[in-house]
């Protein structure tokens, strides 16, 4: 369980607070989007949950433990994994191979288990073949997908991703995605993903949006999008598959109202054949 | 004025054991007023091609140059690179600073400097009065982005290199990164753009190019290049939604995606098996 309590945040000499007022409380196991402008506080945010960043005022928690206290910053961060938004501000090490059991290696890991876990998931991100590869002489996917390796080797309970999918072709992308569901059916582990594609958003359980460091929106993402809600205001883009939807019906073609993704729309369009 | 690459190759760490190919031969050209993007999966060699049409890296094969140009014009005096995350190469201590630092090492006098600084904040959408001040490693992501470009943009050289410019910027941001190299088109600048963002290149270049392992493996009209679904398929990659759902829909049911593409395609663009007849 996380929870922040009335926080806000503001950096030294800054004119206003970079989070304000905020009020969140999610369950172990939740998957979360959290979306809103550039400079909204989202990044800020995730900083919070790990104890990188402490409240200026209010509080914030995990599971029990608040992040203000020395006494549990290990135990946070043992339970709390975020991959950054830039890979460069995350990889440590020489090879990919060893950036992996960096993080493990703290967390004091067997050898056994530490090269089981590898072994797992180089395949699962494409990473087999760079395995002896400096980190910072990858491209910027491939770091992407080190970074998110490296994390998910620690078996964090909650796992943070800082717009995880921003340098990855359409792809790594869908692989991505993959592999969180799959993840996320073995074993309960809380999802915090601060995204900017509207499809990425329909994927959560729920979307938090925050707009000038306030939660300004926290609900199912089909409500996100549906009329009136305000999206638009905050400069966020429906799915495209409600945007086509939306033009095949104006045309003419009888569609659901409720269409949020292409796999629905493909679905609607083409039920039926193979 | 042209950018000439001629079989362009380079293999990394050449002679050593961990020498590995970053780019295979590939030749292109680019001349003033043309947009062109790069598309391609991760790891394809796309950022080697715009370090070696920069300037800042050498070709171990081939050869890349700037023809048509006036005498001592480079590739890299007449070629700006902006680097995928830009903003990591930020060292000065205000937002002005940075952006004035290509100026001011050409040594244009300080009211130039001051002029061109704002202007180029304009153009990327930052207030310069709000942000001239700020360190910019208090910028947020999309802020940094934009004060990064504008550095590059304020030298007006005329060819305009971007590297995956709007990764990971929100969607208002990313508009304005597209309206930003509208802009520099219409001020007459070339763009070689590279891109995982399917609609930033429909919308803003003529031609798309598309590596894979090192190579050109396609090269056309974003049309031909989106409505290539067994190309897309084979790479991984993702057209604009509207082609992504037809090119789905003509597996499923081919009389279906042609209705379909009647609506949302703008112009009936169909290949890979689905004629053109209907239209
Ligand atoms: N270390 C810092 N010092 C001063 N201001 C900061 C710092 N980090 C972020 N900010 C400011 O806080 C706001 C929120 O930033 P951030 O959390 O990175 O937003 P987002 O991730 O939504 O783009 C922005 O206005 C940014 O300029
Ligand atoms: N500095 C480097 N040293 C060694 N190999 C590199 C270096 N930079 C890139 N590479 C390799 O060259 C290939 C092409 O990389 P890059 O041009 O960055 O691809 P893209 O931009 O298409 O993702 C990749 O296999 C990458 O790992
Ligand atoms: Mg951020
Ligand atoms: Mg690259």
């Amino acid at each position: 369980m996380i929870e922040l309590r009335d926080v806000g945040v503001t950096f030294p000499g800054a004119a206003r607070p970079s989070l304000d007022g905020v009020n969140l409380s999610i369950a172990a196991g939740e998957t979360v989007a959290l979306a809103g402008p550039s400079g909204s506080g989202k990044t800020s945010l995730l900083r919070l949950l790990n104890a990188l960043l402490l409240p200026t005022t209010g509080s914030v928690s995990v599971d029990g433990m608040d992040t203000r206290d020395d006494a549990s910053l290990w135990e946070i961060r043992r339970r709390v994994g975020l991959v950054f938004q830039n890979p460069d501000d995350q990889i440590v090490s020489t090879t990919v191979e060893r950036e992996l059991a960096f993080g493990m290696e703290n967390l004091g890991l067997d050898r056994d288990e530490m090269r089981s876990r590898v072994e797992t998931l180089l395949p699962m991100l494409g990473l087999e073949q760079l395995r002896d590869r400096p980190p910072h002489r990858l491209s910027g996917g491939e770091k992407q997908r080190v970074a998110v390796a490296a994390v998910l080797a620690m078996r964090p309970r909650h796992l943070l991703l800082d717009e995880p999918t921003s340098l990855l072709d359409a792809r790594g992308r869908a692989d991505l995605w993959a592999l969180l569901a799959e993840l996320r059916s073995r074993e309960e582990r809380t999802v915090i993903h601060v995204t900017q594609f509207p499809e990425e958003i329909a994927y959560a359980d729920r979307a938090v949006v925050l707009v000038e460091g306030r939660v300004v929106f926290d609900a199912p993402p089909r409500e996100l999008f549906a009329a009136g809600s305000g999206a638009d205001g905050w400069g966020l883009r429906p799915p495209p598959a409600m945007g086509l939807a939306g033009a095949l019906r104006t045309a003419g073609r009888p569609l659901p109202e409720d269409i949020l993704t292409m796999d629905e729309l493909i679905e609607a369009l083409a039920g039926g054949t193979q | 004025m042209r950018i000439v690459l001629d079989s362009v190759g380079l293999t990394y760490d050449r002679g050593l054991p961990t020498a590995r190919s970053g780019l295979g031969g590939v030749s292109l050209s680019i001349g003033a007023g043309d947009a062109v993007a790069i598309m391609g999966p991760t790891g394809s060699g796309k950022t080697t091609l715009l370090e070696i049409a920069a300037g800042l890296v050498a070709p171990t094969t081939g050869s890349a140059s700037l023809d048509e140009a006036e005498d001592g014009a480079s590739l890299k005096s007449r070629v700006g690179l902006v680097y995928q995350f830009p903003e990591l190469q930020f060292f000065e201590e205000t937002v002005f600073d940075e952006v004035a630092y290509g100026l001011r090492a050409a040594r244009i006098g300080e009211d130039e400097v001051v002029r061109r600084v704002h202007a180029a904040l304009d153009r990327v959408r930052l207030k310069p009065s709000s942000f001239v001040e700020r360190s910019p490693l208090t910028l947020s992501a999309g802020e940094q982005r934009r004060a990064a470009i504008a550095a590059l943009v304020v030298l007006e050289r005329p060819f305009l290199l971007l590297d995956e410019p709007s990764a990971g910027l929100d969607p208002r941001t990313r508009d304005r990164i597209l309206e930003l190299i509208h802009r520099e088109r219409e001020a007459g600048r070339a763009i070689l753009l590279v891109t995982h963002d399917p609609e930033l290149a429909e919308e803003t270049v003529d031609r798309i190019v598309v590596l894979s392992s090192g190579s050109i493996v396609a090269d056309g009209s974003p049309a031909d290049v989106f409505g290539d679904a067994g190309l897309l398929e084979r790479l991984g990659l993702e057209a604009p939604p509207a082609h992504e759902l037809v090119n789905a829909l003509s597996r499923r049911d081919p009389a279906v995606a042609r209705d379909v593409a009647s609506v949302v395609l703008g112009r009936p663009a169909l290949r890979d098996g689905v004629s053109n007849d209907r239209f």
